[in-house]
Formats: C-alpha cells, structure tokens, sequence
C-alpha cells in the first residue's frame, strides 16, 4: 500500500522537466555519535545476526565505525540463552550456528557493548505460507524512460486470520537483492487472499526471481514503515523523522522473522 | 473567567443598542433599493448611500447589492456612490417608505484603470473590519503569474499576512495558521481543495469571479468553522441586459465565459469554463510514454438568477472541476470538487432582508490501478448538505443587525475499495462516518456619536458525531483498545463552541482610525496530510470521540491612515494568535486507506504572532503596493522535539512584497512585482548511520535549520486593442470615436525574470560515484515566459 511514494513520484517527473538540481553547502550540527544495532532473527538455523556499528557525521565519507568486542545474547520465552559471537570474518557482526527463530516465542536481546547495556523484545508470529507467484507481461513501462517488455511479479498467500499480521515481501533477481522492499498489515483483509505485484522491482524474460515472505510483530514493521519514509524523503514529503526504534537506547531495532520462500523462473 | 466576562459585555452592548434603537420617537420612513451596473446588470456590492442632509448617516449595499436606510420624516439629497461608477444624485421627499432602485453608470471607460471593486474609497479607515483584504478582478489580470494563469490565490498571497505554500504554488497559510485553516467558499459552499495539480494552479476561474474578500481575523459572526481565515468568493451573477462573452487563449490552458439574460432585467445566466491542454502536447510528442500520458484539468462555473417579485429572488449556481492523470489503461487517478447552490432572496418588508441557502459540497478522489478485470481501484470522499439562513435588519442609520443559523451534515468515505473480477481477493472499504454541524449567530454593527464604529457578535456552534459506525478509542500511543458499535443517527459524540467577535474603529481624524478586534474560532474539521504540498490524497477527519475541535483565539490592533485624499492608503496592523489542540502526525503516519487514522494524530498547542506593514498607492498611472510582514509561528507537542516549542514549517521571520502596475498608455500597462522572504524551517539530518546497507539520515531537531532566502522578480505587459474605431458621419464629414464591440489584449509575462534559483528542497544524499554525501538543491522554475489572449465582446 506504498501508493503514496509512487504518485508524489510520478508528480515530481512532470515537474523535473522544468526542474533543475544542483549541489550546495549547508553547514549542519553535529549529533552525538550513538551506537547502532540491527539484530535481525530468522526461522532458518544459523541465519541469525546482530550487526553492531556507529552513527557518523553527515558529511564524513570514510564509512561508519563497526563495534567490536561486544557481548550480544538472545534470551528466548522459556529462559533458553544463546550467545552471539563476533564472526571472524565480518567485524560488528555477531552470529550463533546453533540459533533459529521458532513461531509465537518471544526474545530478548540483550547486547553489552562499551559499557553501555541495549536491550530490546521481539515476538515470532506463526508461520507464513506463500501460496504461489504468478505474473503479467507488461509492454512498456511506467516511468521517465520507456522501458522494454516486461514483467509484473505477484505473490500470493492467505493471510492468517486469527492474528493480527505484518509482512514484508523482499526479492532476489538472478542472485541480486533487490534495493525496493514492500511491507503491508492485515488491517483491511483480515484472513483474506493477499495478492500483489512487486511493482518496483524490474523483473525480465528468463530471469530466476527469488521472494521472501516475512512475518513480524507490529514493532518491527512500525520501524520498517517508518524507516521507509525517513529512506523515500523527497521535495513533498513531510518534515522528516528517524524510524520508530524498539531497542531501549541507540539507534536500529530488533526483529524476528518467520519467513516462507519460492522462486520462480520467468519463461 | 475571560469567557464569561466577554459574554456580559456583550450582552451588556446588545442591550444598549436595544434601547438605542427603540429611543426615537420621531416619525421614520425608510428607502430602500437595490444598486446595480447599467451595462451587466449586475449587482454592486458595498457602494454607499449618503445622505448630504445628515452628514455621516449612509448606508452600504450588502452582498446581493441591497440598500436599507431609515431616516426621520422630511426631504432629502441622496448620494449613490461607487468606485468606477458616476456618482447618481436624487432628491427624496420621505413622507411614506420608498423603493428606489438605481443603476450606475461605469465612469469613462475610456482612460486608466477600472477597478472592479465596489470598495468605496476610504472604507479601509471607516470600517470598523480588521484584517480583510479586497482584491480587484482588474488586479488579478495585470500582475504577472507563472504559466500566465491569473489566479486569484497567488495575488492575495501578494498581500501582508498572507504566505505561499510554496513555489507557484495557490496554497496560503494565514498569520501563522495552516493550509488547513482557511475556510474557503464559492457561493457559500465550501470547497475542500482548492488546488489542481499539486497546488500549482488553483480551482478558481477569475473570469467567473465577482467579489473575493479575505478575512485574516475578525471574520463577521456570520463565519466559522476554521482557525485562521475565511476567503469568501462570489461568482458573477451573469449579465442583465445582454448577451456577452470574454475568453482567453493561454500556454496552457484556455477560457470561455457567456453570459446573457433569461429575461432582461429579471433574470440573466453565466456559463464560464476552462481547460488545460497539456495533454495535447503531450501526444505531438515522439514519445511513446508521453503520448500515452493523460494530463489535464478543467473548470465549469455556472450560474442562473431570476427575479420573482418586487421581493424575491432566486439564484443557482454551481462549480465542477476535475483534475485526470493516468497512463494508458494501466493507471488513473483523478479528483475534484463539486459544489452546488441555491439561494433564495427575500425582502420582508423594507429594513429586513432575508437570505435562505441550500448548499451542496463533494470533493473525491479515485486511483485505479491496472486493467481490464485486473484493477484495483481506492477512492475517498468527503461531501457535505447544508441549510443556511441569514437575515439583516437594518434597526436605523447607526445599526445593522445580522442573524441566521445554518445546519451541515458531513458524510466522510476514507476509503472505498474496488477490486476487478480477476484480482481474486476483496478488501474492504473503511467505513463511513457522519457527523452535523449547527450553529447560530448574530451580530450587529453600530455607529456611536459619529467616531466610533462597533461590529459585535456572538456564534455558537454544535458539532456532533453520529453513527452508524464502529467507533474506536485509542490509547496514548494511538493503539485501538475499544470498539463500540452505534446505529444510524445515535449521537457518539457532542461538542459545543461559543464564539464571540468584537471589533471596534475610532476614526482619530477624517482620514485615521485606530482599530482593535477580538475573534474566537472553533475547528470542526482537520486535514490530514503527510505531504509540504496539497496532494490530492490528503483526507479530511471530522472531529470525533477522539479527535477534539481546534480553537483559537486572536487579538489584533491596528492604525489606519490615507493621504491625498485617499490616493494613498497605509496600514500596520498587530496580531496575535493563540491555537489549542492543533494536530500534527506521528512519525511514519499512514494517511491513506487506515481505517485508525485518528491514532496517528497528536495534539499540540500553537502561538503566532507579528506586524504587518501596508502601503498602497490606489489612483493615478502608477498603482500598487508595497508591504513587509514580521512574524514568528510556533508550535509545540509533547511527542515532537522533546515537547520544546519549535517554529512551524511556514515561520518566515521576513516578508516583503512589492507590486507595481503602470499605465504607459491607454493601451500599454506594466506590471512589475518582487517578492522576498525568509526561509521556510526545515529539517535536517545532524548525523547518518547505516540499517540494511542503506545509508539512514539521522535528525536530532525538528525544523532547527531554514531553507535558503526566497526572491523572485517577476514582469508582466498587457497591450489592450484599439478600444474605439472612428466612424465620418456621411452628411457632416465629422469624425467620431464609436467604441468597439470586439475587445481584446495581449498579456506577456515573465516570472522569476532573474532566474533566481530558489530552493524547493534540499536532499542530503549519496553521490553514486564518490560516495560522499552531498546537500542537493532542486529549484523549480527558472525564467517561465508565457503568452496569453484575452478577449471580450
């Protein structure tokens, strides 16, 4: 339902033809350096990770900080603790071989880092189950440039009627992710079949297309909904704001996903 | 306590005037009339009646052109007067009550500029109104505007007080209020958004336009129902006498108006449209994309009157416009507004004049995506029924009493979705909501002892929200945590407002007067947008179990001063406004298709206040104005900015305006206006972090920085065809001037003639090559030249 971004898109490219951008300088405060977390849980064993890393200034252009040395910990609803160790080959990254997300349990993520201690919950929801993927061949495209033949991907599921439900949709095109990510709730087709196009997502002839379905609690897709607008700020977007954030201080969030898979190859 | 002691003044003042007005004993007599052009029929609105017998005793036409003066027994010199109509000098012998209905003759047509209207020349200083700005239908089409589509919109928004919501943009917020607060009516009806396109071009036609009066504060009991200002828009009547049409040719769009009577001098129609054609352009192009786009919008006003009786009236009239925009068959979206209604005038004797409307008001949008059975279709709409009844009792020379009441019934539709047969899957639609809006009012306007001029009122409104409908509540953190089923009518939610107005003038000399009001407003009906610029997305929410009306309250001074007799008219007024309950949105807010879109608001309270300086030159060749606006608007909420007080996106400290027009000749006039403010408050990130490889701008202070300063120059040129045409008498041999039937001009006009590159937004990020981020700029128009023909005969 991001119809908002596609028509004030749409808008802009009539009046970008009269448009014209250019660069300038604009002197800005500096905020305090906060730290960073992205801990993100999954269904499938060994996939789960914390990403640890520090905000830099606006301007700055050497890339930002990775944390190192910290102690990360997931505590599940029965009390069962696993630590997250640092990957020797990534730095800030924190991994567990032997974690995997499981339906309607709740997790506390408890990361220690520079003398500071984050916290943050996330709750499983059931499982998801994508049902099918179907597409429409489109000739021409919408947008500035004429696009060639192409295709309009679909995902299908039902929702799950008993809960209240939060999904993100990501794709892989030929082994790349794809930059776009669709989110969407139930609260106008509770227990329906949900059924919509990967409208952003440029997909071709012979390509092998691979769609997550993700479930999620309503905090981590009040953050993804709200990180969105802060990433799709344009000319008429309202003033803008960070993400709504579910750790107890710092910057990022905390979910944990159950996720349903298919791939399609377009003929 | 403020409230109540207000309310005993005036009670207190009503009672005076009570007894004023049943204190003579004299033996009266009362004429009464209508004023009306000799050439259109049309009715003149706010000309004055003067008596040279008695001097300061007058009187003034009201909005449907009529007059009511009650005098003692006895004969008289009578004084029509207008500005840009012949004076009309009648002796009156008022033995009985008289009728007297006169039409005025447009004063040489032949040199300079004719004003449209009816402004009598020094009302700015004897009126005891504040914060009301007039403009001239003849002003509109000298001052030079982008794409050359004069717009009444952009040249108030030339005027102190009043600022642009953007580039070229007809959206204006008032004294420190809102796009939201701005109650703006076409023949009465409210029209809910009165853009096309992105707020670039308004839904205003200025050749169907009569009057357009905007009340910045101390609007007349008679108004209410939004905070900060009240922009009232009357449509021509249509011309009495004969048939006539005006049109013009533009860059991008085009105008026709006819006119006639039904009857002559009973009844007359006008017929007035208007088109863009982008479109057009659009499929000349080679491009496939462009000429498969759909792009355009149009107006229709329209408008009938019809003379009954000696005392009665009726009047239709009625606006559609729609804006379309699509591609292929693959997506369309269009929206506009509707507006109807019908008027029925009534004398009830010679001093009461009564007014009964019945008012329709629909504005929607549609979005369909896809084709053939494979759509997907949203809409919403907001429309509104409306009785409205207004009298005016003219008790004697020195009080005009004004009364009348209207009752609303609002049908909100947030979200109406259709999905084609082959979509296989259904969501539903958010449901209705209803709500009534009531209000009575009276308010009289008296003279005392000559200097002093008081208006006074009094409006108390209803606003009820009623089912049926499932109703939610909501928590601090916008969570539902009930629902509750009502039926259709059942009352779920009541709010009542009393607000009273009061404006008084005291005329310091013949040419001065110092001027104070005060004025409460209620704010039945909230916008809610996520957007800097109207979208056309942006829903109206009426004010519910959750939602409480937004009240403000505003207290201005002001001195008035003209020099030369009259030729040059000053003004500084001060104001402040004091605004609870104002709403704002959470972060990452969803406007469009939630069915808990009231969780998402949040309430605050807001302050504005500042100076506004006026100078304007009304006679002569050279016409215009200049004025400068000092101000600061605030707001404060406790979940934005820590719960500090910040400026408001529209605070600019500074405002100037200049606007010239010269008459180089009969037939050449100039136009010349500059504008200068100070930035919008902006946002802006004060640090960035990353969050799924994507780089994430960090804010720390909402509106802690300013866009650059915005100046623009823009030019303007009108060649007005040879007017007259000489005709030799074939016996005489004299030649003589005849005018012309046919009429037309040629309008240039340049805006943003130095191609100042003024900051639309302002981007922070990621350069592709380097990686660094970057502050970048987007501008809008650089040096927009446009050409439009204009007609008349």
């Amino acid at each position: 339902m991001r119809n908002r971004l596609v028509l004030s898109t749409a808008f802009l490219g009539l009046f970008l033809m009269i448009a014209c951008e250019k660069v300038i300088e604009i002197p800005l405060n500096d905020a305090d350096r906060e730290i960073v977390v992205e801990g993100v849980g999954r269904n499938f064993l060994g996939e789960s990770y914390v990403l640890l890393s520090r905000s830099g200034s606006v301007y700055d252009d050497g890339g930002f900080e990775v944390l190192s040395g910290a102690i990360v910990k997931v505590v599940d609803k029965d009390g069962i603790e696993t630590i997250f160790t640092e990957d020797p080959l990534q730095a800030g990254k924190y991994i567990s071989p032997t974690f995997q997300v499981t339906p309607n349990n709740k997790y506390t993520l408890n990361v220690n880092v520079e003398g500071l201690a984050i916290t943050a919950e996330s709750t499983s929801k059931t499982a998801p189950v994508l049902d099918s993927l179907t597409f429409i061949k489109q000739f021409g495209g919408f947008g500035p440039t004429p696009g060639d033949t192409s295709f309009l991907l679909f995902y299908n599921f039902v929702d799950n009627v008993d809960e209240e439900n939060f999904y993100r949709v990501s794709a892989w095109v030929n082994g790349v992710a794809d930059e776009n990510f669709y989110i969407g709730d139930d609260a106008l087709g509770n227990g329906q079949l949900a059924s919509a196009p990967l409208f952003a997502t440029s997909i071709k002839s012979k390509d092998t297309v691979f769609v997550e379905l993700l479930s999620m609690d309503e905090a981590s897709y009040k953050y993804l909904l709200t990180l969105s607008s802060n990433l799709s700020a344009g000319p008429f977007s309202a003033s803008p704001a960070n993400p709504v954030s579910n750790m107890s201080q710092g910057l990022g969030y905390y979910s944990t996903y159950m996720i349903d898979t298919m791939t399609i190859i377009i003929p | 306590m403020l409230k109540i002691q207000i309310m005993k003044k005036i009670g207190f003042l009503l009672l005076s005037f009570f007894v004023v007005a049943s204190s003579f004993a004299q033996e009266k007599f009362t004429l009464s009339g209508s004023m009306k052009d000799s050439e259109t029929g049309e009715d003149i609105i706010g000309a004055r009646v003067i008596v040279a017998e008695l001097p300061g005793v007058g009187a003034l036409t009201n909005d449907y052109g009529f007059y009511s003066l009650t005098l003692p027994k006895g004969t008289y010199t009578i004084t029509f007067k207008s500005l840009s109509f012949e004076n009309q000098v009648k002796t009156v012998e008022m033995t009985s009550n008289k009728t007297m209905n006169i039409e005025m003759v447009a004063e040489g047509r032949v040199f300079g500029v004719v004003e449209v209207t009816g402004q009598k020349l020094d009302e700015n200083v004897t009126s005891a109104e504040m914060g009301v700005d007039k403009i001239s239908v003849k002003d509109v089409e000298n001052i030079p505007v982008i794409f050359g589509e004069k717009d009444i919109l952009k040249t108030l928004q030339l005027l102190p007080g009043v600022k642009s919501a953007g580039e070229g943009n007809s959206g204006f917020y008032v004294r420190g209020g809102s796009a939201d607060q701005n109650l703006i009516l076409l023949d009465e009806a409210p029209v809910y958004n009165a853009s096309h396109l992105l707020g670039f071009f308004s839904v205003f036609n200025s050749d169907a336009l009569k009057d357009v009066k905007l009340y910045k504060g101390g609007a007349p009991a008679s108004y209410g129902g939004r905070l900060s200002s009240v922009m009232d828009i009357k449509m021509k009547d249509g011309n009495l006498k004969k048939f006539s049409a005006s049109g013009g040719l533009g860059l991008i769009s085009s105008r026709l108006t006819l006119e006639a009577p039904i009857v002559k001098d009973k009844g007359a129609f006008i017929i007035s449209g208007r088109r863009t054609y982008a479109d057009v352009f659009l499929r000349l192009s080679n491009n496939e994309q462009a000429q498969n786009s759909i792009l355009y919008f149009y107006d229709l006003n329209a408008k009938a009157n019809y003379k009954l009786g000696k005392n009665d009236r009726i009047f239709i009239s009625g606006y559609f416009g729609r804006d379309n925009f699509g591609f292929a068959d693959q997506f369309g979206f269009d929206w506009g507004n509707a507006t109807g209604t019908m008027r029925w005038n009534h004398l009830y004797g010679e001093r009461l004049f009564g007014n009964t409307s019945v008012i329709f008001s629909n504005y929607n949008y549609k979005i369909k995506f896809g084709a053939g059975n494979q759509t997907f279709q949203i809409g919403s709409e907001i429309q509104d029924i409306n009785i409205k009844e207004d009298f005016e009792f003219f008790i004697n020379s020195n009080n005009t009493l004004s009364f009348g009441g209207d009752f609303i019934h609002h049908t909100f539709r947030p979200g109406e979705i259709e999905t084609g047969a082959d979509i296989g899957f259904t969501l539903n639609d958010i449901e209705n909501r209803y709500s009534l809006e009531s209000s009575l009012y009276v308010s009289n306007e008296q003279t005392l002892k000559k200097r002093w001029k008081l208006v006074y009122g009094l409006r108390f409104s209803n606003f009820t929200q009623i089912g049926p409908g499932n109703i939610f509540s909501y928590d601090e953190d916008g969570n539902v945590t009930d629902t509750v089923k009502y039926d259709r009518w059942e009352p779920v939610k009541s709010y009542y407002g009393l607000a009273p107005r009061a404006s008084l003038n005291f005329s310091v000399t013949e040419n001065s007067s110092l001027k104070a009001s005060y004025s409460r407003n209620y704010q039945f009906l909230h916008l809610v947008s996520n957007s800097t610029s109207s979208l056309p997305t942006d829903i109206w929410v009426p004010s519910s179990n959750n939602i409480r009306p937004e009240i403000a309250d505003q207290i201005a001074i002001g001195y008035f001063q003209n020099f030369y007799d009259n030729m040059l008219e000053f003004s500084v007024e001060t104001y402040y406004k004091g605004m609870q309950r104002v709403i704002d949105y959470r972060d990452g807010a969803e406007v469009t298709l939630n069915p808990a879109v009231e969780g998402e608001l949040l309430y605050g309270i807001g302050r504005a206040y500042g100076i506004e300086f006026l100078l304007k030159k009304r006679r002569g060749k050279f016409t215009g104005w200049v004025t400068y606006t000092l101000s600061r608007t605030e707001r404060k909420f406790d979940q934005i900015n820590d719960g500090n007080w910040y400026v408001a996106r529209q605070d600019r400290t500074h405002d100037f305006a200049i606007v010239g027009m010269y008459n180089l000749t009969d037939r050449i006039t100039v136009s010349a206006t500059w504008v200068y403010n100070t930035g919008n408050a902006v946002t802006f990130p004060s640090g960035k972090y990353e969050i799924q490889g994507q780089v994430v701008n960090l804010y720390s202070e909402r509106n802690g920085y300013r866009m650059p300063d915005y100046h623009r120059l823009d030019l303007g040129l009108t060649l007005t065809n040879k007017k007259f045409k000489s005709v030799t008498d074939a016996v005489t041999g004299k030649v003589t001037q005849v005018p012309k039937k046919f009429e037309s001009s040629w309008n240039f006009s340049v805006y943003n003639a130095y191609a100042r590159e003024n900051a639309f937004s302002i981007d922070f990020r990621e350069n592709a090559e380097t990686g660094k981020t970057e502050a970048v700029q987007l501008s809008l128009f650089k040096i927009v030249p446009s050409i439009t023909y204009n007609f008349n005969f």
